[in-house]
């Protein structure tokens, strides 16, 4: 006990405070005065008590060091030796592989990546991540090799390599599309012809807010087993729709779809334009008045270019863009076809 | 009014056929624990007023082969049990424990969190039962714990921390204070001014709390919050 109080007036007021194993600061960013760092640094080199007799919360006590001498030898030897030390609390060396990621890259590497070697589940997820944070071109080589044990592990690398190359000149990662499963199915309209189109009028299965279809301008595409047809609004001027369009507000257009053997067509959106200060407000709508994709059509060079976001209301990311030219439109469909969401959140599991 | 503890187990905490005590009862399932456990003011406590508490081991496995080992577990239903003793000085009672686990492959990197991977852990899994979520982790960076201030009642709500996140202490004392301090925010509690007080104090006004092995009372105004809260189950 005496001994207990000897060491314990040993640690300032500061240091007490900070990872004292009596006292709590509950968020750990706080910096230490270097007298304090270098007293913490020889504590975390000793065989420390856990039990009651604890002088320091080690955790605390590694948190601290790092973010207080992330510059000194000895905060990355000290983490460095926990992160190889198999017979130390698993969250002590989690907690070192994270701190080291706060350390400089010449500090900090070397160790991180004769961790990787041995490193199994959330360890080495936690290695991977701090070598994503200060690895170098040595990292770089090693993880662009490794084999993923899973698709989150392969996230975790595909980031890691992409932050290097980020950071060290004359290193490429691999294409982003790819590395990180970003994928879009596109749908690019074709006009219609004459016939085709009143073939679309005539299997209307509805009305379409008394907005009479163009006879002459229609777009058509497919996405997966549903048809869409964009059908104009008739009343604006089809020679020279930019000016038509920003003259007053208007059911411009309403995208119909046709599904799977259907006969008929239905109204899916009503794409409704609304001039502003700057530009065109444009929204799709479904006909019980969801909003399904908003955005703006700029005046550009031949027409008004315009990109449209889905507002989340499905559950697959969509996005339209297109141009509004004097006599025609262009429009494109995409479809987010990389990793979704699970619908149904997972449950953990019951002890 | 008498009751038996088997007709108390089936109405209040939904447990029937045979059990222990310390397990049906009190909700510890991993083995003994280092405290005096008081049956009769426990039904008191858990018959009032009362919450429960969904408890989530963040990449665990059966048999303690994850990142818990079973003094893990222990310390944590000894802070659940300090948790208790705390509520229950303003009347609330700390009723069902709902355990489960996310196990290691599904972890991810959510065994070590800083606030905002706390709020994404947070925001991808949720307890499916009507407790407020504790998630423990083997660390957490940037704090002894993240926690929400009046946290949402909706656990599936999105883009919010939807439940407290929790590194264990070094102490079973101290893990309680810490459970109890980061579910009273969930509680609608804020730092207070006297470092006594469980939610301890913001002794340089940084937004940062402290508490110590003191850090225990709570006052009645406190209690009377806690209870607004949609979390409190009527008494059973």
């Amino acid at each position: 006990m005496v001994q207990r109080e000897t060491a314990k007036s040993a640690l300032s007021a500061d240091l007490k405070r900070v990872v004292g194993a009596d006292h709590i600061v509950l968020r750990k960013t706080a910096v230490l005065k270097k007298a304090d760092a270098a007293r913490l640094a020889a504590l975390l080199g000793q065989k420390q008590s856990k039990g009651p007799d604890a002088l320091i919360d080690r955790k605390r006590a590694l948190a601290a060091l790092a973010r207080s001498a992330p510059l000194q030898r000895d905060t990355a030897d000290i983490l460095g030796r926990l992160l190889v030390d198999e017979t130390a609390d698993p969250s002590e060396r989690l907690a070192a592989a994270s701190y080291l990621g706060a350390l400089s890259t010449d500090m900090a590497e070397r160790p991180l990546i004769a961790a990787l070697r041995q490193a199994r589940g959330p360890f080495r997820s936690r290695v991977l991540k701090s070598l994503a944070q200060v690895g170098s071109a040595s990292a770089f080589r090693l993880l662009r090799d490794l084999e993923p044990e899973n698709a989150a592990e392969a996230r975790q690398l595909a980031l890691a390599t992409a932050a290097i190359a980020a950071r060290e000149p004359g290193l490429v990662s691999p294409d982003y599309g790819k590395a990180f499963g970003l994928e879009w199915a596109e749908a690019k309209a074709e006009p219609l012809d004459r016939k085709s189109l009143a073939a679309v009028h005539a299997g209307l299965s509805g009305p379409l807010f008394s907005m009479a279809p163009s006879a002459k301008l229609g777009l058509g595409y497919t996405c997966g087993k549903t048809r869409f047809t964009l059908l104009l609004n008739d009343s604006l001027d089809q020679n020279d729709i930019p000016k038509a369009v920003m003259a007053r507000e208007w059911i411009a257009a309403s995208m119909v779809t046709q599904a799977g053997n259907a006969a008929h067509w239905t109204l899916r959106w009503l794409v409704l334009t609304q001039p502003v200060a700057d530009g065109l407000r444009m929204v799709l709508l479904r006909p019980n008045g969801d909003a399904m994709f908003e955005g703006m059509a700029q005046p550009g060079k031949d027409g008004m270019n315009f990109h449209l976001r889905d507002t989340g209301l499905e559950r697959i990311p969509t996005q339209i863009d297109g141009r509004i030219l004097r006599n025609g439109l262009s429009w494109t469909h995409k479809v987010w076809r990389g990793p979704l969401r699970a619908k149904k959140r997972p449950l953990p599991l019951a002890i | 009014m008498s009751v038996s503890l088997r007709s108390l187990a089936a109405s209040c905490l939904d447990v029937t056929g045979d059990f222990s005590v310390r397990a049906g009862i009190y909700g510890y399932p991993h083995g003994a624990i280092n405290r005096e456990l008081r049956l009769l003011s426990h039904i008191s406590n858990i018959r009032g007023q009362a919450i429960n508490l969904s408890v989530i081991l963040v990449a665990h496995e059966p048999g303690y082969g994850g990142q818990f080992t079973q003094a893990n577990c222990q310390r944590i239903q000894a802070g659940i049990d300090r948790m208790r003793e705390i509520y229950a000085q303003v009347g609330l009672g700390v009723r069902r424990i709902y355990w489960s686990y996310i196990p290691v492959a599904q972890a991810g990197g959510y065994s070590t969190v800083d606030g905002s991977e706390a709020t994404d852990l947070t925001n991808d899994w949720s307890g499916d039962n009507d407790g407020i979520d504790v998630f423990w982790v083997s660390n957490v960076t940037d704090a002894g714990g993240w926690s929400n201030s009046d946290g949402p009642c909706n656990k599936d709500q999105d883009k919010v921390r939807t439940g407290a996140v929790l590194e264990i202490s070094n102490s079973d004392d101290f893990t309680g204070i810490l459970l109890a301090h980061e579910v009273g925010h969930y509680l609608r509690l804020r730092h207070f001014t006297t470092i006594t007080n469980l939610m301890g104090v913001d002794s340089n006004n940084d937004g940062i709390g402290e508490l110590n092995s003191t850090s225990t009372d709570l006052t009645s105004d406190q209690g009377d919050r806690m209870k607004d809260s949609c979390f409190v189950r009527n008494p059973c």
